[in-house]
């Protein structure tokens, strides 16, 4: 009897749930609908004021307070970002940008209404803010900043992100540097890939910000000093004596080590190449690690103790570091008659990886030839 | 001995009725949850909760291949038209007989190379490599000695370049984004090892350039039910498993895995049928063994579209092998069962595969056999038995249709009218006649299992329904 009764409930229960998504699916049709609604309201709203700047006329003072207050609602929130995207395209173009950067003080003081809402629409406002355009005569106000930097406490993820991707968007240096320290201090660090990423999106002069980052690069854990160094490297020539202090120090945290010599294997310094050539010839097999990514590294740097190390490295019993080892030799431009003492030697490991490497940049090259044929072709073609 | 069958046929009664409020208890908690998870994703896409940027980890894909003549060119072509930023195709031609490495070859004009292979994992020794860099991503043909699919995904884990590689089946097609959104949770969390994506059947489903562009309710019957099947799965339970890092099994038509753990677990295992989840299991098992913090995962949106088989015939063939495959990994990892180190992987998920999965048409069996001998020796309570199965029915059609619904929740599937009156009508069919037809199926699949355990059999093959408008060779359109 138990049983049936319980099997009875979870029927019910079933059924209800049946209904629901039956409803749902009828809602979810009007919802499109209202929100379209939505959009074409705030639209309409938008484009009287674009005329007005176009005419040289100011914004209604009414219109900020109106957007203040609507938007404090996400789904309007949503329907005004879509607005805007959509305002980009002609005929409105003209006058969307100046538009867009008026209406910006408006938008970012919401912070103080979305830093007390629930986590997805505190996540969905700063996806808006990181969206905004940067503004030409200086960043957003310290309170505005500090609650975006507290956004990091949050416990989800997309906020964190978006927020962090907003600062870099419209913050200044020390607030995107306050929000990796509070990262790290709570222990809510991101992917490194995402935070090198999220770091390369900004929006400010790099120079400034690696020059904060460097300033407080002790400060942080390697889980932070990390993504930094690996967003440096994509951005910056200059840091040259810090990372060779970081790839000599053998305190230092091994991935640390490991984006000191992948930045050297981008940028050239004469002074780090005896340390990549030492890392090479380490005989220790726990640091193999050290020799593959010196290894690589190598590729870019000259003179006969290179091609020697290069060379002697192509014979290592690791996999890894043979295969770099072949791929930097052929990088340097040597061919079969120069490789010769590989090629036709006794090392057979050795020498599959050198003709296998050469082999595949001839195909590189081909495949380079055959693209420049088709498109020259394709020009010939479209000219007709 | 009246007393005796009487007490015999009240203690196989009660049996059932746990059997039943078990089964109905996990199905009606999955399909809840599967609900509301696909309703709270639905929801974060639409508030911008989720990885919006251009991250990525570069990834491997791995499609290994025999006797895929017919499919492989559509496949390597979806995958082609991926949205993404770096990853290369490694396509393990698997000793075929038919004419697969051809079409490969000649297709993406390939050509010979000397690749060495470090063989990290056991497997067949290589025949010969071919590659091509015409392509946005290289792509690699290796032609090895036939030694299964394991061998095969083995081989391709050797030769992959990227830390992170997705296995998929050489019938099965991507959508544009799938790639993109089966790595999300890997940048969310680094403690993720594999992550499971879902699995459609594109029976009369219509992809243009890695978009669906027309999906309805497959035309045929019997496809048709199989995605009212599909859906109980990859809508409600995989959910559910996924909540408590419980997921032990990861279609091999569709799964990202992180090589190294993979590597250091021991790969693929070439003497099981059901080498999907043969290593998710073990993954399982490697990460608790030796202290490894860890997650599988469960992408609902990262979607894979393949060829649901259309004749009754191909269906038990696939079915009678997926069965072996899952006693083979049940057996191999029994230390599972009510091992406290496992937590809720042995508790409710082995649990669960063990008596709802594997023992069930025994189960069933058994139960048909004593009706049979109740009704024989006149001790039958036929108003229990027609109560019983009147419940069974209605409510496992319930349960298909809610799990059928929940795409309403989901960001890219419509809900038509006539889909879902199909659905209403084929529940019932598919619960009371499909699934016995598949439990008799399952019930002799260990016949001859010694002798017979590797053989996979052949199903027929349909060319997808997949238009380019083009594809970019560096600057040639094909």
């Amino acid at each position: 009897m138990g049983s049936e009764v319980l099997l009875y409930g979870y029927g019910i229960v079933c059924l209800s749930m049946l209904i629901y998504n039956i409803i749902y699916n009828i809602i979810m049709k009007g919802k499109d609908r209202r929100a379209e609604k939505r959009e074409q309201i705030l639209r309409k709203k938008i484009c009287i004021q674009i005329d007005r700047l176009k005419q040289g006329q100011a914004i209604e003072t009414g219109h900020f307070e109106y957007m203040r207050t609507k938007l404090s609602n996400v789904s309007y929130l949503i329907a005004f970002y879509h607005a805007m995207k959509n305002l980009q395209e002609e005929p409105y173009k003209e006058g969307f940008s100046e538009y867009g950067i008026r209406i910006q003080p408006t938008l970012i003081r919401l912070a103080v209404v979305y830093k007390e809402r629930e986590s997805m629409q505190a996540a969905y406002f700063a996806y808006v803010l990181s969206r905004l355009q940067r503004l030409e005569n200086g960043y957003i106000d310290k309170a505005t900043e500090e609650i975006l930097v507290n956004y990091m406490k949050k416990d989800s993820l997309y906020c964190r992100v978006n927020a962090l991707q907003a600062l870099c968007n419209i913050g200044t240096p020390e607030g995107v540097f306050k929000a990796l320290r509070l990262l790290d201090l709570r222990d809510g660090v991101l992917h490194d890939k995402v935070m090198t990423d999220i770091l390369l999106s900004y929006k400010g002069e790099h120079g400034e910000l690696i020059g904060c980052f460097l300033k407080h690069f002790e400060e942080v854990s390697p889980r932070v000093q990390l993504p930094v160094m690996n967003y440096i490297r994509f951005c910056s020539d200059g840091c040259r004596e810090k990372f060779y202090e970081i790839l000599i120090d053998e305190k230092r945290d091994k991935e640390l080590r490991m984006s000191a010599i992948r930045y050297f294997g981008k940028y050239y310094y004469e002074k780090a190449k005896d340390s990549l050539i030492a890392f090479v010839k380490d005989p220790d097999p726990l640091k193999w690690e050290y020799a593959a990514a010196a290894v690589s590294a190598l590729a870019f740097y000259d003179g006969e103790d290179v091609i020697d190390t290069l060379t002697g490295a192509v014979h290592s019993t690791n996999w890894y570091i043979r295969y770099n080892a072949a791929e930097s030799l052929t990088a340097h431009q040597l061919d079969y008659s120069d490789l010769i003492g590989i090629v036709g030697g006794t090392d057979r490991f050795a020498r599959e990886m050198v003709m296998y490497r050469l082999e595949e940049k001839r195909m590189e090259e081909e495949a380079v030839d055959e693209a420049k044929m088709q498109e020259g072709i394709m020009r010939q073609e479209d000219a007709l | 001995m009246k007393e005796f069958m009487q007490a015999f046929f009240n203690c196989v009664g009660i049996f059932f009725v746990f059997y039943m409020v078990g089964y109905a208890s996990f199905l009606f908690l999955s399909v809840t949850m599967g609900s509301i998870e696909l309703n709270g994703t639905k929801r974060r896409n639409l508030l911008k909760n989720e990885l919006q940027g251009e991250y990525y980890v570069p990834v491997s894909i791995v499609v290994p291949a025999h006797n895929e003549g017919i499919t492989i060119e559509s496949t390597i072509h979806s995958l082609l038209a991926l949205d993404y930023k770096l990853y290369e195709i490694v396509v393990v031609d698997d000793g075929s007989t038919d004419n697969t490495s051809d079409v490969v070859r000649e297709t993406f004009h390939m050509k010979h190379i000397s690749r060495p292979v470090q063989r990290k994992l056991k497997c067949q020794p290589v025949e010969t490599i071919f590659e091509t860099r015409e392509y946005k991503v290289p792509i690699t043909l290796i032609r090895k000695k036939n030694g299964g699919k394991a061998d095969a995904l083995n081989m391709g884990i050797n030769a992959a370049r990227y830390p992170y590689f997705l296995c998929m089946d050489a019938d099965s097609v991507l959508q544009r984004d799938s790639l993109k959104k089966i790595v999300r949770p890997v940048l969310e969390d680094e403690k993720i090892v594999a992550v499971g994506g879902a699995v459609r059947p594109c029976n009369d489903a219509k992809i243009v350039d890695g978009q669906v562009v027309q999906y309805h309710m497959p035309k045929k019957i019997l496809p048709a039910m199989q995605v009212l099947e599909y859906d109980r799965s990859f809508l409600a339970a995989r959910i559910f498993f996924d909540k408590f890092n419980g997921s032990i099994i990861i279609s091999g038509a569709f799964g990202l895995f992180k090589k190294d753990v993979v590597i250091a677990a021991g790969g693929y295992d070439a003497t099981t049928m059901g080498e999907d989840m043969e290593l998710v299991v073990k993954l399982h098992t490697y990460c608790r063994e030796c202290n490894i913090p860890y997650r599988i995962r469960y992408a609902t949106d990262a979607i894979c579209w393949t060829q649901a088989p259309e004749k009754l015939s191909d269906l038990r063939k696939q079915r009678r092998r997926w069965h072996i495959g899952l006693y083979q990994s049940m057996m191999k990892h029994r230390q599972i069962l009510a091992n406290p180190k496992y937590g809720f992987v042995s508790y409710v998920s082995y649990f669960y595969f063990l008596i709802y999965e594997l023992l069930s048409p025994y189960i069933e069996v058994f139960g048909t056999l004593t009706m049979i001998l109740a009704c024989a020796t006149g001790m039958l309570n036929l108003p229990f038995m027609l109560m019983y199965l009147g419940i069974y029915v209605a409510y496992s059609a319930i349960l298909s249709l809610t799990a059928f619904f929940s795409r309403v929740h989901t960001i890219d599937l419509q809900l038509s009218f006539r889909d879902a009156l199909k659905a209403a009508v084929l529940c019932v069919i598919e619960i009371s006649f499909l699934r016995f037809v598949m439990a008799w199926v399952r019930t002799t699949a260990l016949i001859g299992y010694r002798k017979k355990k590797n053989q996979w059999g052949q199903i027929e093959r349909k060319k997808i329904n997949l238009s380019n408008t083009g594809i970019q060779t560096n600057g040639r359109k094909s």
